[in-house]
């Protein structure tokens, strides 16, 4: 297979796996921690610097010259972690690869204990914060079972606009129980005009063994009928983009200048190195996944099996790896691709896999034209209007058998 | 010892009458079996026949008996399946009896196979001595069972003997009734050998072992014998007869039952009811009454899980082994996968062996409902035989449908009559005749639609009268009927598959439910679906599954794509197993909402 032509840098995606409390329709690989015990952080700290080491010296040959593009430091509640942590993180990163990395972006939850922090993590070096928002009303909020209130999340939103960072960006929810399309309208006006520059909108899913799923097949779940659902998602779309926020992949809103750049990395399938529990990676060709338990993660740390070690190597958590093949990579790089709304673009693919997307997918590419579905509009493959209501339909078309 | 001291004789019964218990009663009392074996039911050997207390392959005895003359008798117990689905080879059982014992419950009385039975072993001209067993029970009533002999099956009572076959009372009778009252076998011992074949079973170290009644001539170890429905020629290996195990001979004479082997590797070429004869020097014509095995009730069968289709088809190799009467054929379905399109004689035999095929080869099985075999005569005057609606010929050259008949015989106690009857009507049946034996028991007859009694129609008989009504049932052949096939289709396109057969009269309200269970198990999709029942271009019923407005799972899952992959690919695996009709996905449930079978977890 042809070597990957995209450009030799790389992101780095930090997984942190604590949360004050968990949410429950939560399916991250999270973990309940309450205000976060310092000797638990700090061994926690330890183990993703330890595992950074092991990670530099099993990839050598990939890593080597990487310049770090981008830092994402995800969960989980990455705000649980003092300032100092994260500045330990971002400087061992710093110290591990050429940089300074453009975009260091860190999740955070706007309680109040956070918000406090916020100073402190811009000090640190994190560039942009992701708040997880979700709604601004109170009691949409304790549907969702979290822990803050609506003026917790407008304080945390006013602190981090303030606060000097290049970006922020809001992560909202949609479709919630009891929630009505009025509110979420309010709430979006509200984020326009307080200022927000990015906004990540998802529709509630309700995903298999959360305590949601259960509630939902006991009937007790109040979710908006779909009809309203979609009502809500059109008018979303409609207010963002008014407002000039511009709607790039599937959930992402953002003001020129301010799409993440790190995010966008998955999408076109450029290399992110994953650390922490249940973090992800692919570099080169190659994805792996470390365990999805922190303390089957440290494990593996403790024994120096780095993710990124030889598949046959190493021992007990080995983290599950993939070679992907040429047909593979080509169908990732379509649904990956097909989430931005810019698509997937002719002359990139020709350039990257020397052959036409038609080459290999022609099929499956007439028929969702043929439905409506993609279009081709100035050399990109992309979803049309009705493709962005139906991706599923589409994405599907390029995983599985 | 000479043919006049050999009885051949069977018992025929109703299910439960205590045909086994009374055989295990007569190879103790002669000595054939010690009361030790006869324990677990001798004759029923398949746990699977036990427990339905029916006898699948006929098995045969032969036992010695001194009578009161103080003359030995040889009496060979003929074997017979105890179901109306194995009338022919129940026909060929007891054309190599010269008589029979009607066992009758005495508490419960004539019951349907009762009457097909006895029917069935008058019309082969044998003797027929009723038997009336269990009268030790305090509810038996043997004077009004007596009364029904007479006037249900039609036969002299006066005679009849009573036992119980659980005590023992009554048996030694039984066994002088059969030395006395059924004949000794005729057949001249000098001409051609012909012998009858009634059973056979196959192993994979024997080949096909044989069970043959001698009705002319005599059979020899080493022989060389002639098939003759087939021509084929085999040395005889093993002669034999059954004691119950196989006790090797040199000679079988005439009026005898043999059990043999000849190395025979294709266990199609015995067939029941062909003749055997001397290859050398054969007879000139064959035994009457032999005719090939025509499967009358079809059904699809496909493995759960696709790979087992492999173990299915050795399964099924191996059942067609043991049962001449079942065939398969490999068939593809659009909707269920690589699977077989499976024959049986009747709607038992058909859960006969399905079940074995579930139990004993351990599968997961798919079974589509099953169909019945339809002719169609074209206006060029040929005729096609349909196996599945699907085959059907277009609509122009198709002149007239014709559908199995069966003639059923139902028995109820008379307060169930107007279920039985309203069942009947409904299901298109045309009375032959009514009758009501004193008030315990009505019998009517009734000119029925194979296809409207292979689905449910049993459970609905037995449902509607408490348990309390039996029934047999005999092909009739077939009638034309005003019959269309009604197709359905799915955003107009049709759905070969889902095609079925109805009368014209049942054609909207059939049409209907069809799809309206199919709608149930379609999901929303980014279209309204159409799914319509129509017969030719005209749509008899329409439903729609409503559009689904949207259809994103938004999330991403940083940079987990693995994750979110797996769990497209779960929505993807479910999609696959579904059918793309046109540009709607059809899941298997759909199909089966329609065909119609279990879903596979039986
Ligand atoms: N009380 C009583 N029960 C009997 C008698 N003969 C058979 N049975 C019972 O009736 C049931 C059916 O008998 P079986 O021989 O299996 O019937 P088959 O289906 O005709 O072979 C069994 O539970 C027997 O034990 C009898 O003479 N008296
Ligand atoms: S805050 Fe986010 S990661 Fe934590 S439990 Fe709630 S949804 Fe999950």
């Amino acid at each position: 297979m042809s070597a990957p032509t995209t450009a030799a840098d790389l992101g780095v995606y930090v997984h942190v796996p604590f949360c004050e409390r968990v949410c429950p329709y939560c399916d991250f690989a999270v973990e309940a921690s309450g205000a976060l015990d310092p000797t638990v952080e700090d061994e926690f700290v330890d183990g993703l610097l330890a595992e950074l080491d092991q990670a530099r010296r099993a990839l050598e040959a990939e890593l080597a010259d990487r310049r770090l593009a981008t830092v994402y430091l995800g969960g989980g509640t990455p705000s649980l972690l003092r300032p100092e942590s994260v500045e330990r993180v971002l400087v061992a990163l710093g110290a591990a690869f050429p940089g300074p990395a453009g975009e260091v972006t860190l999740e955070l939850n706007p309680g109040r204990l956070e918000t406090a922090r916020v100073p402190g993590f811009r000090a640190a070096g994190v560039t942009r914060v992701s708040v997880g928002v979700q709604s601004l009303h109170d009691d949409t909020l304790r549907r969702l079972g979290r822990a803050h209130g609506g003026d917790d999340a407008r304080r945390g939103l006013e602190a981090c606009l303030g606060a000097g960072f290049d970006s922020v960006s809001a992560d909202l929810i949609y479709a919630a129980p009891g929630q009505g399309e009025d509110e979420l309208l309010e709430d979006l006006a509200w984020l326009v005009d307080a200022g927000v520059p990015h906004v990540s909108a998802y529709a509630l899913t309700v995903e298999p063994d959360t305590p949601f799923a259960l509630a939902e097949r006991r009937g007790q779940l109040r979710l908006p009928d779909e009809d309203t659902a979609l009502r809500m998602s059109r008018r979303l779309r409609g207010l963002l983009c008014a407002a000039g926020l511009e709607q790039y992949e599937l959930s992402n809103y953002a003001r020129r200048g301010h799409r993440s750049r790190h995010n966008q990395r998955y999408w076109l399938r450029q290399s992110v190195l994953g650390l922490g529990p249940s973090a992800a990676s692919l570099v080169g060709e190659r994805r792996f996944q470390n365990p999805r338990s922190r303390p089957e993660w440290e494990a593996g740390v403790r024994a120096s099996t780095p993710a990124a070690g030889p598949p046959s190597g190493g021992r007990g958590s080995r983290p599950a790896q993939e070679q992907l093949s040429a047909y593979e990579t080509r169908r990732e790089a379509l649904w990956l691709g097909l989430r931005r709304l810019d698509g997937v673009s002719r002359a990139a693919w020709i350039r990257r896999f020397g052959e036409p997307p038609e080459a290999r997918f022609g099929p499956e590419l007439g028929d969702l034209r043929g439905l409506g579905l993609i279009e081709d509009r100035a050399g990109c493959i992309r979803l049309t209007e009705r493709g962005i209501l139906f991706a599923d339909d589409v994405l599907l078309r390029f995983v599985g058998r | 010892m000479g043919p006049e001291n050999i009885r051949n004789f069977a018992i025929i019964a109703h299910i439960d009458h205590g045909k086994s218990t009374l055989a295990d009663r007569l190879l103790e009392r002669t000595g054939t079996l010690d009361e030790r074996t006869s324990v677990a039911q001798f004759l029923d050997k398949m746990d699977l026949e036990r427990e339905r207390g029916i006898t699948i392959k006929a098995q045969t005895v032969r036992m010695e008996y001194t009578a009161a003359d103080g003359q030995k008798y040889v009496l060979n117990l003929i074997d017979t399946p105890g179901h109306v689905d194995f009338h022919y080879e129940v026909s060929r059982s007891l054309a190599a009896c010269e008589g029979a014992l009607l066992v009758v419950d005495a508490a419960q009385g004539v019951e349907a196979q009762t009457v097909a039975n006895a029917e069935l072993a008058v019309a082969a001209g044998l003797e027929v001595i009723p038997v009336l067993n269990k009268i030790d029970l305090p509810n038996a009533d043997p004077e009004r069972v007596l009364r029904e002999i007479e006037d249900v099956v039609g036969i002299p009572a006066d005679d009849a003997l009573r036992v119980s076959a659980k005590t023992g009372e009554g048996i030694d009778d039984v066994l002088e009734a059969i030395v006395e009252h059924i004949p000794a076998p005729r057949g001249a011992a000098e001409a051609p050998l012909q012998a009858l074949i009634f059973d056979s079973w196959y192993d994979s170290y024997q080949g096909a072992t044989v069970l043959a009644r001698v009705m002319s001539g005599e059979l020899r170890s080493g022989q060389r014998v002639k098939l003759m429905a087939t021509g084929d020629e085999y040395d005889v290996a093993v002669l034999g007869v059954l004691v119950p195990d196989v006790k090797p001979v040199e000679r079988v004479a005439c009026g005898e039952v043999a059990v043999l082997t000849a190395s025979i590797r294709d266990p199609k070429a015995v067939r029941i009811g062909d003749t055997l004869t001397d290859a050398r020097a054969p007879a000139e014509e064959p035994l009457p009454g032999f005719r090939p095995l025509q499967p009358m009730v079809w059904s699809g069968l496909y493995p759960s899980d696709p790979a087992d289709y492999d173990p299915l088809r050795s399964a099924i190799e191996k059942l067609q082994l043991n049962d001449s009467s079942f065939s398969a054929e490999p068939e593809t379905s659009e909707a269920l996968g690589f699977g077989f399109r499976c024959g049986y004689l009747g709607l038992l035999h058909m859960e006969i062996a399905q079940e074995r095929l579930e139990r004993e080869y351990g599968l997961n099985l798919i079974i589509t409902a099953p169909t019945v075999v339809y002719r169609v005569e074209r206006s060029d005057g040929t005729e096609v035989e349909l196996h599945r609606p699907s085959d059907m010929p277009p609509a122009g050259e198709v002149k007239r449908i014709l559908e199995p008949r069966i003639l059923a015989q139902l028995h109820t106690p008379p307060e169930h009559l107007g279920a039985v009857i309203g069942l009947c009507q409904e299901r298109r049946g045309v009375q032959r005749d009514l009758a009501v034996y004193g008030d315990s028991r009505a019998v009517v007859r009734y000119d029925l639609p194979l296809a409207e009694v292979v689905i449910d129609f049993y459970d609905r008989l037995k449902s509607s009268t408490r348990g309390y009504a039996s029934m047999d049932y005999e092909m009739i052949g077939f009638r034309a009927d005003n019959l269309v096939k009604v197709d359905v289709l799915v955003n107009g396109d049709p759905v070969d598959a889902l095609s079925v057969i109805v009368h014209a009269d049942h054609a909207y309200e059939r049409g209907l439910a069809l799809i309206r269970r199919m709608k149930q198990q379609i999901p929303r999709q980014m279209f309204e679906v159409a799914i319509q029942a129509s017969i030719g271009a005209k749509v008899v019923a329409r439903v729609t599954v409503k559009a689904l407005r949207k259809n994103v799972t938004a999330k991403c899952y940083g940079g987990d794509i693995t994750r979110k992959k797996k769990l497209l690919e779960k929505q993807k695996e479910g999609k696959r197993r579904m059918k793309r009709v046109g540009s709607v996905d059809i899941p298997q449930a759909a199909f089966l909402a329609v065909l119609g079978g279990s879903d596979g977890d039986r």
